[in-house]
């Protein structure tokens, strides 16, 4: 028996045909185009009116045809096209699986894939001894008068870059700095300001607990070399700032026939990450 | 993340005569640190 679903096929019968007849086949025939749209991602697409579209393409076949062999393949318990298994194509023909990879398919991503982390590091850097005693003469302070340090650009944004060799072991390279002005107990002025800066290498063993949440432990290196800048009225030898203010803040000028110089030297330093910090991955993201 | 890196920086201050120095002073910065941060990656 041929029952069409939709408006046009029952037109197709004529309206001489049953009007009760008619709104049970429209009724069967709406719960069959559900169940077809469920079937596929690619049977949502088709709606009543693209499948009469298709068919009137085909001269072979027409619209009632084409709705009773669906609707026949449903009541009757036929297995239909399933589309989750159609073979992935574009427009080519070409399946996906046998084209041939591209050259980041297929010498890049190898390498980088699931591996390679880029990423910002908001970063907070506290100095643990800022201030000693105010002796000069015992040789106490930091360096002749300065007892004090104040630290500077605590606060920042680093870049990233990380690369996991195995699934428990990583090896992480950022850049960071520490800066600090100077003080004077004398005085209470400043001569300029203390900064070290370099890059940072480290190597996390991590141990995945699921597959969002894998703590690390890390151990580093962190060759840096250290600068001073100074400020212009200490560095030519005035007084004070307002004294170099009072002559015009000349670049350069020396106030007497001497400059007064600090020269800092570079350090370097093991590190260790005491703390297993839980890494928090979200698809493409990562949180550490 | 946190860490912490122990770094110092020897320093001297001297006064420059036109090129010939006359050191007055020796000490070291001790640059101790610890960092605190948050980091947000892209996974490639």
């Amino acid at each position: 028996m041929n029952i069409s679903y939709n408006r046009s096929a029952c037109r197709s019968y004529g309206y001489s045909m049953h009007g009760a007849r008619c709104a049970v086949a429209s009724r069967i025939g709406a719960a069959a185009l559900t169940m077809l749209c469920t079937l596929g991602p690619n049977a949502g697409a088709e709606t009543p009116a693209a499948t009469a579209d298709k068919a009137a393409e085909s001269p072979q076949q027409s619209p009632d045809l084409v709705n009773t062999q669906k609707l026949d393949s449903v009541s009757t318990g036929e297995a239909l096209p399933d589309d989750n298994h159609a073979e992935p194509s574009f427009e080519a023909g070409v399946p996906l699986r046998d084209r041939p990879p591209s050259f980041y398919g297929k010498h890049i991503d190898p390498l980088i894939g699931k591996r390679l982390t880029v990423g910002a590091r908001m970063v907070e850097n506290k100095l643990k001894e800022t201030s000693r005693p105010a002796n000069r003469d015992d040789g106490l302070t930091f360096l002749g008068y300065i007892n004090e340090l104040e630290p500077l650009d605590e606060s920042g944004v680093r870049l990233v870059v990380g690369y996991r060799l195995c699934p428990y072991l990583g090896v992480e390279f950022s850049h960071d700095e520490v800066a600090a002005r100077t003080r004077n107990y004398n005085t209470g002025l400043s001569d300029g300001v203390l900064r070290l800066s370099g890059p940072v290498f480290a190597a996390t063993l991590s141990y995945p607990v699921t597959d969002k949440l894998s703590p690390y432990v890390g151990l580093g290196y962190a060759p840096w070399s250290a600068s001073f800048e100074h400020d212009d009225w200490w560095h030519l030898d005035y007084d004070s700032p307002e004294a170099y203010e009072a002559h015009g803040s000349p670049k350069g000028v020396l106030y007497e026939d001497r400059s007064r110089c600090i020269e800092v030297g570079d350090d370097s330093a093991v590190f260790f990450s005491p703390s297993a910090w839980p890494t928090a991955s979200t698809g493409t993201r990562n949180w550490t | 993340m946190m860490r912490q890196i122990d770094l110092t920086s020897k320093a001297c201050f001297y006064y420059d005569y036109s090129g010939e120095r006359e050191l007055q002073s020796e000490g070291e910065f001790t640059m101790k640190h610890t960092t605190f941060g948050i980091t947000l990656s892209y996974v490639f």
